[in-house]
């Protein structure tokens, strides 16, 4: 169908000729090898050799996104041999973070832009009256509130901070003292405060504090369990429990109306693979952790 | 609880980017889009297994033609399979003489001895793919000096057999490339790269194919029969993998060159 | 004649169902890996009431590595109260003891185990007498060529909070890829075998395998089952049915990556095989039954047990398939007549049967990130035969410590790290 038969046909059948059995042969030995250059290329050429990278310091570490953010900045400073931050009043100073970038360092003046593009340290206390877009890091050396609408890639406090209006954070929030979030707030990826209190809608993935809040009102236990709780399904804890131990689910975790985990003092975790749902008074020490997201609903 | 409507103006306030966090390696999984996956899968196989029964009768008649013409002395035959009718041409075998079967038998033995030897000097996986085809030849030339009468297979069922397995690769290579490269669905560049790469494939299987069919029928006219076993065994379906992978490897390399630059089009996260 | 002909065909039909089940099982870990919903490991579980663990290191003549492993442990975040070391020095005729008692004055939560003299060799008798000193209520096994992260006694300790957990296990790496095609290929092995198989089974909900390193276990628990059996190799996969049948689950720690040495060597990779097959060999004769009767597993955990618990018995059956191949090819009996079953030999036994361990690996590969590495695919056709040849030995091993009820010795690795 596709050639002519006559073609081939037309001819008298004869012997190979030398030159067309190595032809023959030639072409099937290349053939058959050409499969194996490029894996012997690569064998050779080595371009994809290394093992998959393994960080040897690795180690789980809650507030890892804000420490290691102002250890670079400090280190930046330091490396500047600036010793006191405070006293440099508005400045704008170049420095190798992640990457080489502005720093803009702010005492006492307001920010008039709406949309701001550097990395802003306020040395001193700061209240945010106007709308913001943050697009790279907030640090605030002193306490922070928030009183109109902001977003804000992510925040760093070194005092407190506390959320009067709509915040949100694309990344992470450090506050090394207590973060009070009054109003609605989408606090990122990953919360670290001293303390945080919970007062509204709030959602973010993970969180970390010695005392997570979602009331001041005390919590009274009925119900007591000394242990873990471990499922592969879905955990719905309500009323007036207080479990010591961890809270672990593959699917959702719905808590309702005063629930306690873990004990002062200690650590202990509430972890989801899916959601997490967080309804009237809650308290928990230590570590919040959702792969979805966790939501607050007050 | 706040309304609906408070949550919905909430959200309007903010907009901004959301950052592209790396899914860790331990956690993540290929984007996927279902549909992409049946559309490709279904495409693929429904595509190309039309194209091989449509030209597999065209194939073998073309194979025929040309082994007619290169091969001296041969002569025609058909097989009949599935509902095609499968075209050959083959010239006149032989056995080989007790001299020869001797002279493969001390061969091979003497190869199976110094490979299993302390004194091997090579290293071991290649030691054991030759300790492989010494032992094929050792089977088949011990066969031959004892029960060279017995010796069922002519060339002709050698080609039939060579044609029904020829067959089953070219029925097969769509179905399994189909099964392992539509999982790759993160965009319509995919079934292209896939498509691209089973044609490849089939296109490599063809004229390796047909090569392979020359170089045995002329050795089976010029050589001997002793050299049937490694045909089948050695240089059997197990060579056409070695292809096939290639080119599965290619297209890995492709689809992860082109549309691993960044990491959201390509991962996702898993839990 | 007709009845050898009949049977011949009858385990050809065998094996290619036996194939058959082999790639839809490859096939289904790969779909689930690549794409499904992936089981939460235990890594972001933050408690401060940690277990207590004993950290189990077995050498034998360990002096090119046992300084780098003892470093890193130090270095680990685990509270040292809560921790402590117990390398096994298990007949060492280097300076091994002298490198351990160097560590040991240094920091008292190492205390070494010398074993000498009359004292039975190997991994397992190493193991069990160090579980009569351990004090922790977690042992983690790392053999002494591994260099574990900082963070992973945590990660993998962690698991044991939750109480339906015997054993947990790490994922593998070779850290000395670079060094040969022998590496490089174990390199793409491993990264299919963990980064694929193992998470799959742990996602499924099946039976995940404790590889008795960068993995742990409950201390009471291993006790109360009598330990490790000082006749089979492969303690790692018995401690693993042995957990299941008792109704305990392994965990697989996916994100607890830590770098191994491969061997470099074809002969030594020769004796690890089939050694390894020879014990996964021994665990098979010992727990097939055990396996299908069980209470404690469901239905699709028998299945996943049983494969694999027949997984270094395949590269035999396929050898045997082999053999009978070149029986029925030299009998004329090939199946010509019937095509239809040809086409499905065709197919579980070259097709897919051969490519469904690529699919596995490759997949695996575009998950880890790699690039080039996929290029080596086609190389793994080298250990075709050598895998077949090595494993096949190891099953002949183990079918012999089966007759003859002897007892092994350990052989070990051989390390090549250049100092």
């Amino acid at each position: 169908m596709l050639l002519p038969r006559e073609l081939y046909l037309g001819r008298k059948q004869r012997d190979l000729e030398m030159y067309e059995i190595v032809l023959i042969t030639g072409l099937f030995l290349i053939l058959l090898l050409l499969p194996f250059i490029l894996p012997f290329a690569e064998l050779f050429l080595k371009k994809d050799v290394k093992p998959i990278p393994i960080d040897i310091k690795r180690r789980k570490e809650p507030d890892y996104f804000g420490k290691s953010f102002i250890n670079i900045l400090t280190t930046a400073l330091n490396d500047l041999r600036i010793q006191e931050v405070q006293k440099l009043n508005p400045v704008c100073l170049k420095l190798k973070l992640n990457r080489e970038e502005w720093v803009v360092f702010l005492n006492n003046e307001n920010l008039l832009e709406e949309v701001v593009d550097d990395v802003i340290v306020f040395t001193k206390d700061a209240v945010f009256l106007q709308n913001h877009i943050f697009r790279r890091e907030l640090a605030v050396l002193g306490n922070a509130v928030f009183k109109n609408a902001c977003v804000i890639r992510s925040l760093y406090v070194k005092g407190d901070c506390i959320i009067d209006a709509p915040i949100r954070i694309a990344r992470w929030v450090h506050v090394e003292g207590t973060l009070i979030v009054n109003s609605h707030a989408d606090l990122g990826v990953s919360v670290y405060a001293r303390k945080i209190k919970i007062r509204n809608r709030t959602t973010f993935k993970r969180a970390f504090a010695q005392e997570i809040t979602t009331s001041d009102k005390p919590i009274d236990v009925r119900l007591i369990i000394n242990g873990n709780v471990f499922r592969d399904d879905d955990i719905e804890i309500e009323g007036n429990v207080w479990i010591k131990g961890n809270v672990f689910s593959q699917g959702i975790i719905v808590i309702e109306n005063g629930v306690v985990i873990g004990e002062e003092g200690k650590v202990k975790s509430l972890v989801a693979r899916d959601e997490i749902f967080i309804g009237g008074s809650f308290k928990i020490y230590g570590y919040i952790h959702s792969e979805k997201q966790v939501e607050i609903i007050l | 609880m706040k309304s609906m409507d408070t949550k919905q103006e909430y959200l309007k306030t903010f907009e901004v980017e959301k950052p592209v966090i790396g899914y860790a390696r331990f956690g993540r999984v290929l984007k996927f889009n279902k549909y992409l996956f049946l559309f490709q899968l279904v495409f693929l196989v429904v595509v190309f297994e039309f194209l091989v029964i449509f030209f597999l009768d065209d194939y073998f008649r073309i194979l025929s033609d040309i082994t007619k013409r290169v091969l001296e002395g041969s002569y025609a035959g058909s097989y009949k399979f599935l509902g095609f009718n499968l075209e050959f041409s083959i010239s006149q075998g032989r056995l080989p003489t007790l001299q020869e079967a001797f002279v493969y038998f001390l061969i091979s033995s003497l190869s199976l001895l110094l490979l299993t030897s302390k004194f091997n000097p090579l290293p071991k996986y290649i030691s054991t793919s030759f300790i492989y085809v010494a032992f094929i030849y050792f089977v088949s030339s011990f066969y031959f000096m004892f029960f060279l009468n017995r010796f069922p297979y002519t060339e002709k069922d050698f080609a039939m057999l060579y044609i029904l397995q020829q067959t089953a690769i070219f029925l097969f290579i769509p179905i399994l490339l189909a099964l392992s490269l539509s999982i790759f669905a993160f965009s319509w560049l995919n079934p292209l790269l896939n498509a691209i790469t089973i044609a490849l494939i089939l296109i490599y299987s063809s004229v390796f194919g047909g090569l392979r069919y020359i170089v045995f029928a002329y050795i089976l006219k010029n050589f001997s029969y002793i050299h049937m076993p490694a045909m089948f065994f050695l240089l059997g379906p197990l060579l056409d993998f070695i292809y096939i992978v290639f080119f599965y490897s290619l297209c890995l390399y492709a689809t992860t060159k082109i549309l691993q630059r960044k990491q959201d089009t390509f991962y996702q996260w898993g839990f | 004649m007709g009845i050898l002909i009949f049977l011949l065909k009858a385990y050809m039909v065998l094996l290619m169902l036996i194939l058959l089940l082999y790639i839809i099982r490859h096939y289904i870990f790969t779909l689930n890996r690549a794409l499904g919903k992936q089981r939460l490991y235990y890594q972001d579980l933050l408690d401060e009431d940690l277990p207590t663990v004993s950290v189990l290191i077995p050498m034998h003549n360990e002096e090119k590595v046992a300084s780098h492993i003892l470093d890193l442990i130090i270095a680990s975040d685990y509270p040292k109260e809560k921790m402590e070391i117990i390398p096994i020095n298990d007949h060492s005729t280097d300076k091994t003891k002298e490198i351990i008692d160097e560590y040991a004055r240094k920091y008292p939560f190492i205390k070494p185990l010398h074993r000498y003299g009359d004292l039975p060799r190997g991994k397992q008798n190493g193991l069990n007498d160090a579980l009569k000193i351990a004090k922790g209520d977690v042992i983690i096994v790392y053999d002494a060529d591994y260099l574990p992260p900082k963070g992973q006694i945590r990660t993998l300790a962690v698991a044991f909070k939750d109480p339906r957990i015997g054993a947990v296990m790490g994922r593998v790496v070779p850290i000395n890829a670079e060094k040969n095609l022998l590496t490089r290929l174990l390199d793409i092995e491993r990264s299919g075998g963990y980064q694929v198989d193992q998470q799959a089974r742990y996602n499924l909900n099946l039976i995940p395998q404790y590889g008795g390193t960068v993995g742990g276990f409950r201390k009471d628990l291993v006790v109360r089952l009598g330990g490790f059996d000082a006749r089979v190799l492969a303690e790692d996969t018995e401690l693993t049915y042995k957990i299941y049948l008792n109704g305990y689950k392994v965990a697989y720690a996916n994100s607890a990556e830590c770098y191994e040495e491969a061997p470099e060597d074809w002969n030594v990779r020769s004796r690890q095989l089939r050694r390894w097959s020879r014990g996964h060999n021994q665990v098979m004769f010992k727990y097939f039954k055990d396996t299908i009767f069980s209470k404690k597993l469901n239905f699709w955990q028998k299945i996943d047990g049983l494969l694999l618990l027949a997984v270094y018995m395949q590269p035999f059956l396929i050898f045997l398939g082999l053999m009978d191949s070149f029986l029925l090819f030299f009998l004329g009996e090939t199946e010509i007549v019937n095509s239809y079953l040809f086409l499905l030999f065709m197919f579980a036994y070259s097709c897919f049967g051969n490519f469904a361990p690529f699919f596995e690996i490759g997949t695996a590969l575009v998950l880890d990130g790699s690039r080039q590495k996929v290029f080596l695919l086609p190389l793994m056709f080298f250990e075709f035969i050598f895998n077949i040849i090595y494993t096949s030995l190891g099953f002949f091993d183990a079918v012999m410590d089966v007759i003859t009820k002897r007892t092994v010795s350990w052989q070990k690795t051989e390390r090549f790290r250049n100092v």
